[in-house]
């Protein structure tokens, strides 16, 4: 596939690979460090035919969302901290709907407002688990400003295909990174399942296979509630049986399909002596450091997991029984180390790198230092 | 055997242009089929807080774009100072404008100054806009990025003859 090289930020690559995507609607509220996406999509959507919103603020856009995805479009917003806080409640009428669209979470400092400009990576969990109920979607976290075209690609395909909601979590180091870029000319476009007027539209046999979705304005007479509801959509809101067939065969349309969402890169596993399990910005440092490593002699093994939920368990597990000892570095008090812990599950020590404060990066030299002491 | 990648910050405060300088000289490095990455560093968003905009090029790709530390530093104002002199390289080459006082410059350290602010035509109370690309005109002296290539990247910004003679100017300096 012809390419072209652009030299360009993890932001303005993430706003280019949702548009080679189709994304061909955003609603938003500019906040720092996310607001470069919304700028270039402000710019760029009106001149492809597709619609650009500034909304009151993060609740209003993510229902706009819902609505447009409802219609037929494309959607996708992007914001940091407080508004992906705000966006928590459209989010799960989004996994109840089974809508599909796609929230780009610049991670900045916080809690509250916390440091505006500055990298975190504090919201791992709020991106896996910040609604409430029994719910599953995806989360995607790229490393570089290629990684925020090609997840953005990946990210709006992904809620296309499963009718669900997608968490594209960026953080402020990637998001503001310039590098090189290899832009296709074309991607490839998955196309959700269009409704018929046939059978029920939020039910499936197959629980990996999503329902058809009628749009609005086909003349289809479809419910379409957050209660709970059965596969033509009528709320049920006391029976015990439609509930859980609800939210079990939700929760399987993704889970079951998590080895093909799956994302992850695995550098030197083979023959390691060390692990380390990162994401985002802190992925780039632990690379530096297995190169600074190898040159004392040193075998760093690197899984980098751009696939966040459902967790790539799979990989850690190797590392984890081939390796004396896992660093898990993170610009946080600490929210991977938990799942690598667990998945780990006793067969080496796992241990935090933590840096949280000010937006300062994980160098590799740091990485380097945890691993010649865990070693 | 590849060069060793070379980082550079240009630091000043906002309203400076150190940000647009960043990204001209990182598309000229980029222009010339270097591994460029760039990354702009603030504080609140307002008029007047320290900028930074760190610039690493290499022979080959960047596993990590993050610098720990640089070797060359074009420091525009003394507000950006205080966060630039720690991260250093021993070797390294820090360039002043006139104005900024260093109390004791790193060890190892080559020191110099030019009137880059003066040059961008600031007067008294005028931060120097422009500035960065005077001092960016004078790293292209010290031969660390073609003039040629500068000119060639901001022939494709706004403001196109303006910035290039400010380029020019800096290149002119002794």
């Amino acid at each position: 596939m012809p390419s072209q090289e652009r030299f360009l930020s993890g932001n303005l690559a993430l706003a280019e690979g949702a548009l080679a995507a189709g994304v061909d609607f955003y609603a938003g509220y500019p906040i720092t460090p996310s607001s470069e996406i919304m700028e270039h999509l402000a710019r760029e959507l009106p001149k492809r035919g597709g619609t650009f919103l500034q909304a009151e603020d993060e609740i209003a856009s993510v229902f706009m969302l819902i609505g447009a995805s409802w219609a037929g479009a494309r959607a996708l917003t992007a914001t940091s901290g407080p508004g992906f806080s705000l966006m928590q409640e459209g989010l799960g009428i989004a996994v109840m709907t089974e809508t599909p669209l796609v929230v780009v979470d610049v991670m900045r400092l916080g809690p509250g407002t916390g440091q505006a400009s500055k990298a975190g990576q504090g919201d791992l969990m709020q991106a896996r688990w910040g609604r409430h109920g029994d719910q599953h979607l995806v989360v995607y976290a790229p490393t570089s400003a290629q990684d925020c075209f090609d997840l953005a690609v990946r990210a709006v395909n992904t809620a296309e295909r499963l009718r669900v909601p997608v968490v594209l979590l960026s953080d402020e180091l990637v998001a503001h990174t310039w590098e090189r870029v290899r832009v296709p000319e074309r991607v490839e476009r998955a196309e959700r399942t269009p409704f018929l007027g046939k059978g029920p539209p939020f039910h499936s046999d197959d629980p990996r296979v999503a329902p058809p979705m009628p749009a609005l304005g086909e003349g289809h007479g479809v419910l379409m509630t957050g209660s709970t509801h059965d596969g033509r959509g009528r709320r049920f809101t006391s029976d015990p049986a439609v509930h859980r067939t609800l939210v079990t065969r939700l929760w399987d349309k993704v889970h079951l399909h998590r080895d093909d969402l799956a994302v992850v890169e695995e550098h030197g596993v083979e023959g390691a002596e060390v692990g380390v399990v990162a994401y985002g910005s802190a992925a780039r440092a632990a690379l530096g450091a297995r190169e600074l490593l190898q040159a004392e002699g040193v075998r760093l093994g690197v899984v980098v997991l751009k696939t966040l939920w459902p967790l790539p368990e799979g990989p850690i597990r190797r590392l984890a029984e081939r390796v004396r000892a896992i660093v898990v570095p993170e610009l946080s008090l600490g929210q991977l180390v938990l799942d690598v812990e667990r998945v780990a599950a006793g067969r080496c020590p796992v241990h935090l790198l933590s840096k949280v404060g000010g937006g300062v990066p994980l160098y590799p030299s740091e990485i380097a230092a945890q691993v010649r002491e865990v070693r | 055997m590849k060069d060793k990648p070379f980082a550079v910050v240009l630091s000043g405060i906002g309203g400076q242009g150190v940000l647009f300088a960043g990204r001209l000289l990182a598309r000229a490095w980029f222009g010339q089929g270097r591994e460029v990455a760039l990354r702009y560093v603030y504080g609140a968003e307002v008029m007047g807080t320290a900028v930074h905009a760190e610039v690493v090029a290499a022979d080959a790709p960047l596993l990590c774009p993050f610098p720990e530390a640089f070797d060359a530093a074009l420091v525009l104002h003394q507000a950006a100072l205080p966060e630039v002199l720690p991260r250093l390289s021993p070797g390294g080459l820090l360039l002043l404008d006139a104005e900024v006082e260093v109390p004791a410059a790193p060890s190892g350290v080559r020191v110099e100054r030019r009137p880059f602010v003066l040059l961008a035509g600031g007067g008294p109370g005028d931060p120097g806009r422009a500035s960065p690309l005077v001092a960016l005109g004078f790293l292209a002296r010290l031969g660390h990025v073609p003039l040629e290539a500068l000119l060639g990247v901001a022939s494709r910004e706004p403001n196109a003859e303006e910035n290039q003679a400010f380029l020019r100017r800096g290149h002119a300096l002794e």
